[in-house]
C-alpha cells in the first residue's frame, strides 16, 4: 500500500494533473480581484460597481482564492509531487540507474537510420565507430561484441532535477518569507535619527518567528531633497552609523530601497514638519518640538494639515500648512510646492468652539489666547518603510537554480546512438539509428552529419 | 518633437505589409514556387525597424520600453529577428512568415494605437532589473509567436487539406513539431528570467516580490500554461493537434496579459 502511494505522489501524471489545477485555480483569481491585493476602500468600491457578481464571487470565496487552503493545498501537493519525483531521480542518477529510454521501446524514424557496408572486422569498426562518436562527446558502451550504444547529454538529466528542485527552495523561500518577514515605518524629520525596533510607530507586519530587535545601526535622516527632473520627485539623503563609529553615506528615492545588513528601507511618504513652540502665559513651555504634519493628496491639491490637543491645556489646536502662502482676497492660498513664504493657519478649539482663529508666519510669534505659538523653523519628514525579510535569500537562490536547472536541460539534450554489426561474406554491414528524447526532426540533420562522420572515419580505416 | 521614428516606424510597418501579402499570396499557391526577394524584403524591414527603435533610443535617450508602444514595437522587432535567423538555418519554414508577420503587424499597429509620445524614463524603470526583465520578456514572446506560427501553419494545413490538396510546399509535421516544442521551451526559459527578474524588481521598488496582482498572476498562468505544454508532449504523450491548440491558447493568455488585463473589474495596481 505504502509503495502504491509513494508511486502514485511520484509519478508525473498527478504533477502534471496538480499543474493542471493549480492553471484553473490561478486564472480564477487572476480574473476575481483578490481581498488581500487591495486596499478595504478600494474593494468595497468594486463591490458597489459589480453588485451581482461581487456577490456571487464573495459567496464562492474566490475573493481570497489565492490565500484560500485549496490554492495552498494544490500547490504544497504539487511541491510535494515534486520533491518525490525530483528524489526520486536523484538517487537514480547518484546510483547510475538514471531512467533510460532504449532504443528498443523508439519508434525510429527512417531518417534516423543507415547502413554503411565496410570491408572490416566487427571489432575493428566498433572501435572506429566509437573512436569518432568519443570524438563528439558521446560516451560509449559495447553490449555485446558486435553491438554499441552511445549516449550524450546526461547533464539534461540534473538540469532537470535542478529545475525541479527550485520549486522546492522557492516553497521554503515563501514559507520563511511568511513567517519571519518583518515590515513596519517610521517617520523622521530631517536632522532626527532613528534606532528603535523597526516598525515602531506603525507595524504592518509581524514576523512570528523572528526575536524582534533594534536596529543594530543608527539611521540618521541628512536631508529630503526635491528634484524636477526628469519628473518632480523627493530624494532622501541618510546615513547609517555603526557602533563603531563606521558611516555609510546613501541615497532613498522612490522604487530605489537602500538595503543594509538585511534591513531594507524605502521612502514610503513625505511632507513638512515645522518647529513650533507653544508657550503658556506664566513663560512656562507646553511644546517645543517638530510637528510632522499631514500630507493629505486629493488629486492634485495636496494639503498639510495637523490636529492635537496642546500639553498641558485643555485645548486643541489645528493647524494647516501652506508652504508658500499668499493671500487671494484675504483668504490664505498656496501658490507652489517649495517652501518660500510658509505660513501656518491656527485654529485653538476647546471642544467644538473656535477660541482662536488666525495664522502665524516664519520666525513669528503669536498669541493665541492661553499660549503664545512661535514657528521657528520648517523642515521636511520622511515616512520610511523598513522590510527584513528572511526568506529572500532562499527566494533568490530559487531563482539562479531553478534557472541554471532550466537551461542545462534546454542545452544538453539525450541523443542515444546504436550501432550494430553484422557479418558479411567480405567486411560487414553497420546498421546505425539515433534517436533523441525531443526534437527529432531537428536531430535528423545531426544524425546525418554523425553517419557522415563514421562513412569517412570506416573509410579511412 | 522629432518624429523621425515614426516615419521609420511606419515605413517598417508597410514593408513587412507587403511582405505579409506576398507570403499569403505564397501560401496560396498561385505562385511557382516561392516568391524571389521576398526574404531581402522581410531583412530590409527589420534594418528600418532597428533605425526606428535606435532613433527613438536616441531621441529618449533610453532604451525603448517606457510605454505600450515601444513594448510591442521592441517585441515586433525581436519576434521578425528571430524568425529570419530560423530562416537562414531552416529555409523550408519560410510560410511561417505569414503568421509570424501578421501577429507582428497587429502587435505594432496595437502599440502604436496607444500615447507614444517621447519621454523620460520613468523613476521605477531606472533599474537594471528593469532592462533584464523586457530584454527576456521580449525574447520570449518572439519565441512563443514563431512557435505558435508553427502551430497555427500546421493546423492550417489540416483543415485546408481536406478541402482541397495544397499546391504549395510546406514544412513536415514532425517539423513543425519540433519547432513548435523547441520554441516553446527557449521561451518558457526566456519567460521564467522575466518573471525572476520581474520579482527582484518588484522588491526593490515596491518592497514585495510578488504581490499577486492582475498581471504577475496573469503572467504566472501563461508560464504554468507553456510548463503544461512542455510537460503534455513528454509526459502524456500528446501529438502536434493538440500541442497546437494549447500555444494558440496560451498566446491569447499573453495577449490577455498585456491588454485584456486593463478591462478586468478592477485595475491593475503597480504594473
Amino acid at each position: 500500500m505504502y509503495r502504491d502511494l509513494w508511486t502514485f505522489l511520484w509519478s508525473r501524471k498527478l504533477a502534471t494533473i496538480l499543474l493542471v489545477f493549480l492553471i484553473l485555480l490561478a486564472t480564477i483569481g487572476a480574473t476575481v480581484p483578490q481581498q488581500s491585493v487591495y486596499s478595504a476602500a478600494e474593494f468595497v468600491r468594486w463591490q458597489q460597481d459589480n453588485p451581482l457578481f461581487a456577490r456571487l464571487a464573495i459567496n464562492f470565496k474566490l475573493t481570497r482564492l489565492l490565500e484560500s487552503s485549496l490554492f495552498i493545498g494544490c500547490s504544497l501537493m504539487l511541491c510535494l509531487s515534486l520533491l518525490l519525483c525530483s528524489a526520486r531521480r536523484a538517487i537514480l542518477l547518484v546510483k547510475g540507474r538514471e531512467e533510460k529510454i532504449t532504443l528498443d521501446e523508439l519508434v525510429i524514424a527512417p531518417q534516423n537510420r543507415a547502413d554503411i557496408e565496410a570491408p572490416l572486422r566487427a571489432d575493428q569498426v566498433l572501435e572506429i565507430i566509437s573512436f569518432q562518436l568519443r570524438k563528439k562527446r558521446f560516451s560509449c558502451s559495447f553490449s555485446d561484441s558486435q553491438s554499441l550504444q552511445a549516449v550524450r547529454g546526461r547533464w539534461g538529466a540534473l538540469g532537470s532535477l535542478l529545475f525541479h528542485f527550485s520549486f522546492l527552495v522557492l516553497l521554503v523561500g515563501a514559507i520563511t518569507s511568511t513567517w519571519a518577514r518583518l515590515e513596519g515605518t517610521f517617520i523622521l524629520t530631517e536632522g532626527q535619527s532613528f534606532r528603535g525596533l523597526p516598525g515602531e510607530y506603525a507595524l504592518s507586519r509581524r514576523a512570528p518567528l523572528l526575536v524582534q530587535d533594534s536596529l543594530p545601526f543608527q539611521f540618521n535622516f541628512e536631508q529630503l531633497r526635491r528634484v524636477d527632473e526628469p519628473e518632480i520627485n523627493y530624494h532622501n539623503r541618510v546615513s547609517l552609523q555603526e557602533e563603531s563609529g563606521e558611516r555609510l553615506d546613501a541615497l532613498i528615492r522612490p522604487f530605489h530601497a537602500l538595503t543594509y545588513r538585511g534591513y531594507t528601507f524605502y521612502q514610503s511618504d513625505h511632507g513638512f514638519s515645522p518647529a513650533l513652540v507653544f508657550t503658556n502665559k506664566q513663560g512656562r513651555v507646553l511644546l517645543n518640538a517638530f510637528v510632522a504634519m499631514q500630507t493629505k493628496r486629493q488629486g492634485d491639491d495636496v494639503h498639510y494639515e495637523d490636529y492635537f490637543k496642546v500639553p498641558g491645556v485643555q485645548m486643541h489646536t489645528q493647524l494647516n500648512l501652506f508652504p508658500d502662502a499668499d493671500f487671494e482676497n484675504g483668504v490664505l492660498v498656496n501658490r507652489s510646492e517649495y517652501p518660500d513664504n510658509p505660513i501656518i493657519a491656527v485654529k485653538v478649539m476647546v471642544g467644538d468652539n473656535i477660541f482662536y482663529d488666525g495664522s502665524v508666519r516664519l520666525d513669528e510669534t503669536i498669541d493665541a489666547g492661553n499660549f503664545t505659538i512661535e514657528f521657528k523653523e520648517v523642515r521636511y519628514w520622511s515616512g520610511f518603510r523598513v522590510v527584513k525579510d528572511n526568506g529572500l535569500p532562499l527566494i533568490y537562490s530559487s531563482f539562479v537554480i531553478g534557472i541554471l536547472g532550466y537551461f542545462l536541460r534546454l542545452f544538453f539534450i539525450r541523443e542515444m546512438i546504436n550501432v550494430k554489426v553484422g557479418s558479411r561474406a567480405e567486411g560487414c554491414l553497420v546498421t546505425i539509428s539515433g534517436s533523441t528524447e525531443m526534437n527529432e526532426a531537428l536531430f535528423s540533420e545531426k544524425f546525418a552529419d554523425i553517419v557522415s562522420t563514421l562513412r569517412q572515419g570506416v573509410a579511412k580505416a | 518633437m522629432p518624429t523621425g521614428d515614426l516615419v521609420v516606424f511606419w515605413l517598417t510597418f508597410a514593408i513587412y505589409g507587403l511582405a505579409f501579402l506576398l507570403f499569403a499570396y505564397e501560401l496560396t499557391g498561385r505562385t511557382k514556387g516561392p516568391v524571389r526577394g521576398l526574404s531581402l524584403l522581410v531583412w530590409l524591414g527589420v534594418a528600418l525597424h532597428t533605425v526606428s527603435l535606435g532613433l527613438r533610443w536616441s531621441y529618449s535617450g533610453h532604451m525603448p520600453g517606457n510605454n505600450l508602444f515601444e513594448l510591442n514595437s521592441v517585441g515586433g522587432w525581436c519576434t521578425v529577428l528571430l524568425f529570419q535567423l530560423l530562416l537562414l538555418k531552416y529555409r523550408n519554414l519560410r510560410m511561417i512568415g505569414v503568421f509570424v508577420l501578421g501577429i507582428t503587424l497587429a502587435m505594432m499597429l496595437y502599440g502604436v494605437s496607444k500615447p507614444h509620445a517621447l519621454g523620460p524614463l520613468s523613476e521605477e524603470y531606472q533599474s537594471p532589473w528593469f532592462y533584464i526583465h523586457i530584454i527576456s520578456a521580449f525574447l520570449a514572446y518572439g519565441c512563443y509567436v514563431i512557435a505558435t506560427s508553427a502551430a497555427i501553419l500546421y493546423l492550417f494545413r489540416s483543415f485546408w487539406e481536406r478541402v482541397s490538396p495544397l499546391q504549395v510546399s510546406l514544412p513536415p509535421d514532425a517539423l513543425l513539431e519540433d519547432l513548435n516544442v523547441r520554441f516553446v521551451a527557449y521561451g518558457f526559459g526566456g519567460h521564467a528570467i522575466m518573471l525572476a527578474s520581474g520579482s527582484v524588481w518588484a522588491n526593490t521598488a515596491w518592497g514585495s516580490y510578488w504581490s499577486w496582482d492582475p498581471v504577475e498572476t496573469w503572467s504566472l498562468v501563461t508560464w504554468l500554461i507553456y510548463g503544461f505544454h512542455l510537460h503534455a508532449r513528454t509526459f502524456l504523450g500528446w501529438d502536434i493537434r493538440r500541442l497546437a491548440w494549447i500555444s494558440i491558447g496560451a498566446l491569447i493568455a499573453i495577449v490577455f496579459t498585456f491588454w485584456g488585463v486593463s478591462h478586468l473589474p478592477m485595475e491593475t495596481l503597480e504594473h
